[in-house]
C-alpha cells in the first residue's frame, strides 16, 4: 500500500501518465463524434448497452457497432503506446 | 469463426454484452488464434488506461472566445430595462387617460382594464417563474 502511495506521488510518474492522458485524449478527440459519445458514456459513465441506446436514441446494435469502430481506432491511433 | 468476425465481436465481449452462444465462439476462436488474442489485450489495456483518466481543463483561450463581449452584455442589459421601464410607463399613462376620458363608457372602462389587468398578472405569473428557474438552475455555473 505504501509502495503505491510513493509510486503515484513521484513527480517523474505524474509528468508520464499526464503525458499519456494527453495521448488518449488526443485520440479520442479524432474519432467521430457519434463515436465518441459512445466511447465516453462506456468507459467513463459506465453505462451497459441498453443505457447508451436509450441516452444516444439508437439501436443497440448501432451501439455495438459504433464502440467496435472506436476501439478499432484507437487501438491503431494508439499502437505504439498500447504495446 | 473467421478473424474477421471475431474482431467484431471482441468489443461487445469485453463489455460482457454478448448473448451466451456468441461468448463460446469468441472464446474458441481465442484459443487459437494469438492475434485475435493480442487485438483483445490491447482492447483490455486501452480500458485500464481510459479509467485512470481525468476529464480535461476546458481550453480558458477558447472559453474566453465563446464569452460575449462586455459591449453586448452592457448593451443588452440597458436596453431591455429602458424599454421595461418606457413600456410600463406608457401603460399606465394610458390606462389613467382611458380613466379619466368622461366620453368613454363605464362599462367599456371596466372591460378593458380587465384585459389588461389580466395581461398584467400572466406576465407577472412568468416572469416570477422564470427568476425562480434561474436561481435554482444547476447549469449556471457550466461555461461551455
Amino acid at each position: 500500500m505504501d509502495k503505491i502511495t510513493a509510486r503515484s506521488d513521484d513527480p517523474a510518474v505524474l509528468v508520464e501518465k499526464k503525458e499519456a492522458h494527453k495521448q488518449i485524449w488526443a485520440a479520442v478527440n479524432r474519432l467521430s463524434l457519434a463515436e465518441r459519445e459512445a466511447i465516453i458514456l462506456r468507459e467513463f459513465h459506465e453505462m451497459s448497452y441498453k443505457e447508451i441506446a436509450s441516452v444516444l436514441d439508437i439501436p443497440i446494435g448501432t451501439v455495438m457497432s459504433r464502440l467496435s469502430a472506436a476501439r478499432k481506432k484507437l487501438r491503431a491511433l494508439l499502437e505504439d503506446y498500447l504495446q | 469463426m473467421k478473424c474477421e468476425e471475431t474482431e467484431e465481436l471482441l468489443s461487445p465481449y469485453l463489455d460482457e454484452e454478448l448473448l451466451q452462444f456468441k461468448v463460446q465462439l469468441v472464446e474458441n476462436h481465442l484459443q487459437e488464434c494469438a492475434s485475435c488474442k493480442e487485438t483483445l489485450a490491447t482492447y483490455r489495456k486501452l480500458r485500464q488506461e481510459m479509467k485512470g483518466l481525468e476529464l480535461p481543463e476546458p481550453d480558458k483561450a477558447q472559453l474566453a472566445a465563446n464569452r460575449p463581449p462586455i459591449v453586448i452584455k452592457v448593451t443588452r442589459g440597458t436596453g431591455w430595462l429602458l424599454v421595461i421601464a418606457f413600456a410600463v410607463t406608457m401603460v399606465c399613462f394610458g390606462a389613467y387617460e382611458f380613466v379619466t376620458e368622461p366620453a368613454v363608457d363605464a362599462f367599456v372602462k371596466i372591460v378593458v382594464l380587465g384585459f389588461i389587468l389580466g395581461f398584467v398578472l400572466l406576465f407577472i405569473s412568468v416572469l416570477h417563474e422564470r427568476i425562480i428557474q434561474g436561481k435554482t438552475d444547476k447549469y449556471k455555473e457550466v461555461e461551455k
